[in-house]
C-alpha cells in the first residue's frame, strides 16, 4: 500500500536527531536504537520531516537530485512506510 | 599509601567505623576499606561513600530479585538502585543518587579484587548516577596530554597502555575514563593506580619483578591479574584530553595486519563514543538523551582515530611509536 501523498509526517515525539556533518545519527528513545543516516538519507529525512505534504516534499526532492520522477516516487514512499512501520515518524493531514 | 596489594590481604567485614577519604576519578571517595589510590586531604561531604552491608540488610534490599547463578548478574531495582553480583565473590547495591555503593561479600577475596571491581565496572554507575558519562577507556599522558585508548573489554586497551608505561609515558586510568568539559575542551580525571594485565604482558612490559594479585575466584578464574603501579608509573591529576583513539576489536584485525591510524568520520566517531560509553546497564529515556548529548559534544570537540593492530606482544613497541607519530603529525597541541 502506497502512502498518501497529500498527507505530511513528522518525527515522532520520541526521536532524537543530531546532524554530524553531512550525516545523522537517530536515536528512538523508545526502542532505545540508534539510526545511522547517510548525507542522501539525511537530506531526504529533513526535507519529508519539514514539508508541507509528502507531495511538496517530493517536488523539493525532483529539483534537487537528478533522479528519474519514478523513480524517487517509488523510493520516497518505501522510505515513508519504513519511517512509519520503525515509528520514527507520525502521519497527518496535510 | 602503599604501592602494593598484598595477596593475602583477605577481606574481614569490616568492625569499626574507621573510614578513608581517597580522590579516585577526580571523586572524593570515603570508604570502610583503604583503598590503593591517593588520599584526599580536602574533609567534608564524600561525592561517593562505598559502605559495608550485612547479610540481613542486602537479603531484604533484594527480596524482588531471582537469582540465575550466572558469574555475573545485573539487575535494576524499584526506585532506582542497581543490583550487581559477582557469584561467590562480593555484590553490590548502588543508590539511586550514585553517591553509595554498599557491598558484601559472598567469599574470601583479595583487597585488590574487591577494590578492582568496585573501583571499575561498579562505580561506573555511581558515576552515571551522578551524571557523568564515563568511557570505557585505558588513558596514558604524553607530554602532559591525556590519549585515550577507548574499546571494549578484551580489545588490548591495557596492555597498549601497558607498552605506553614502559616506555615512561604514565598511566591515567585503566578502564574506566571520567572527563569533563571545561574551557572548551576535556579534561580527563586519574583512576586507580593499577593496570590488569595478563602475566606475561605485565613481565614485558612492567618488568619480571611486577607483583600482579588475582582478581577472581578459583570457579571463576581470570588470566588477568592486577599491577599496582609506583609513583613514576602513574598521574594523579586531571590532564587535558588531546585524543580518542578507538581500538578494533581483535577479531576484526589479521594477525599480519599491518598498524593502521585513520580519522573517523563524525558519524563514525559519534558511533564509536555511544558504543563505548560505560556503561550500558542503565538506559531509560533520560540517561539516553543525556549519553547522546555528551557524545556529540565531545566526537566534535577532541580528535579521534581509528586503531588497528595486529594482536602481537612484540608488535607493541611499534604500535606505540606509530600512536606518538600520529600525535605529532595529526593532534594538534592542547
Amino acid at each position: 500500500m502506497s502512502t498518501p501523498f497529500d498527507s505530511k509526517v513528522a518525527p515522532s515525539a520520541d526521536i532524537m536527531l543530531r546532524k554530524v556533518g553531512d550525516e545523522s545519527i537517530l536515536l528512538d528513545l523508545k526502542t532505545e536504537r540508534y539510526l545511522g543516516l547517510d548525507d542522501v538519507t539525511t537530506r531526504i529525512w529533513e526535507v519529508v520531516t519539514t514539508a508541507g505534504s509528502i507531495q511538496s516534499a517530493y517536488d523539493a526532492l525532483l529539483t534537487e537530485f537528478d533522479v528519474d520522477p519514478e523513480r524517487l516516487r517509488e523510493d520516497l514512499d518505501e522510505f515513508v512506510q519504513e519511517l512509519l512501520q520503525l515509528g520514527l515518524v507520525h502521519q497527518d493531514r496535510a | 599509601m602503599t604501592d602494593t596489594l598484598a595477596s593475602s590481604d583477605l577481606l574481614e567485614a569490616p568492625t569499626t567505623q574507621t573510614t578513608y577519604d581517597h580522590l579516585v576519578y577526580g571523586l572524593r571517595v570515603r570508604s570502610g576499606i583503604h583503598l590503593t589510590a591517593p588520599e584526599s586531604e580536602d574533609e567534608g561531604t564524600p561525592d561517593v561513600e562505598i559502605v559495608h552491608a550485612d547479610a540481613d540488610w542486602f537479603a531484604k534490599a533484594i527480596s524482588d530479585v531471582t537469582l540465575d547463578g550466572s558469574w555475573i548478574e545485573i539487575h535494576e531495582l524499584a526506585g532506582g538502585w542497581s543490583f550487581i553480583r559477582y557469584d561467590g565473590m562480593f555484590q553490590f547495591l548502588i543508590s539511586p543518587s550514585g553517591q553509595r555503593i554498599f557491598y558484601r561479600l559472598l567469599g574470601s577475596v583479595t583487597s585488590a579484587s574487591l577494590q578492582t571491581y568496585a573501583l571499575g565496572r561498579v562505580f561506573s554507575f555511581a558515576l552515571v548516577k551522578l551524571g557523568y558519562e564515563p568511557l570505557h577507556a585505558s588513558t596514558v599522558v604524553v607530554d602532559g596530554r591525556a590519549i585515550a585508548f577507548m574499546g571494549a573489554s578484551g580489545f588490548g586497551k591495557s596492555s597498549l597502555a601497558s607498552c605506553f608505561v614502559a616506555a615512561g609515558y604514565p598511566l591515567l586510568t585503566d578502564d574506566v575514563l571520567r572527563i569533563e568539559e571545561r574551557n572548551g575542551g576535556y579534561v580527563a580525571f586519574p583512576g586507580p593506580p593499577c593496570l590488569k594485565l595478563l602475566p606475561r604482558v605485565a613481565c614485558r612490559h612492567l618488568g619480571s619483578k611486577a607483583n600482579g594479585v588475582p582478581i577472581n575466584n578459583i570457579r571463576h578464574k581470570s588470566p588477568k591479574l592486577v599491577f599496582a603501579l609506583s609513583p613514576d608509573q602513574r598521574v594523579a591529576a586531571c590532564k587535558p584530553l588531546a585524543a580518542i583513539y578507538v581500538v578494533s576489536g581483535p577479531r576484526n584485525v589479521y594477525r599480519k595486519q599491518r598498524i593502521a591510524i585513520s580519522s573517523l568520520s563524525p558519524m563514525r566517531a559519534l558511533l564509536s563514543v555511544l558504543s563505548f560509553t560505560h556503561n550500558h546497564d542503565l538506559t531509560g529515556s533520560q540517561r539516553l538523551s543525556r549519553q547522546f548529548d555528551a557524545a556529540q559534544r565531545l566526537a566534535a570537540a577532541i580528535p579521534m582515530r581509528t586503531l588497528a593492530y595486529p594482536r602481537v606482544l612484540t608488535s607493541l613497541d611499534n604500535v606505540k611509536d606509530t600512536i606518538l607519530d600520529d600525535l605529532r603529525h595529526h593532534v594538534d597541541t592542547v
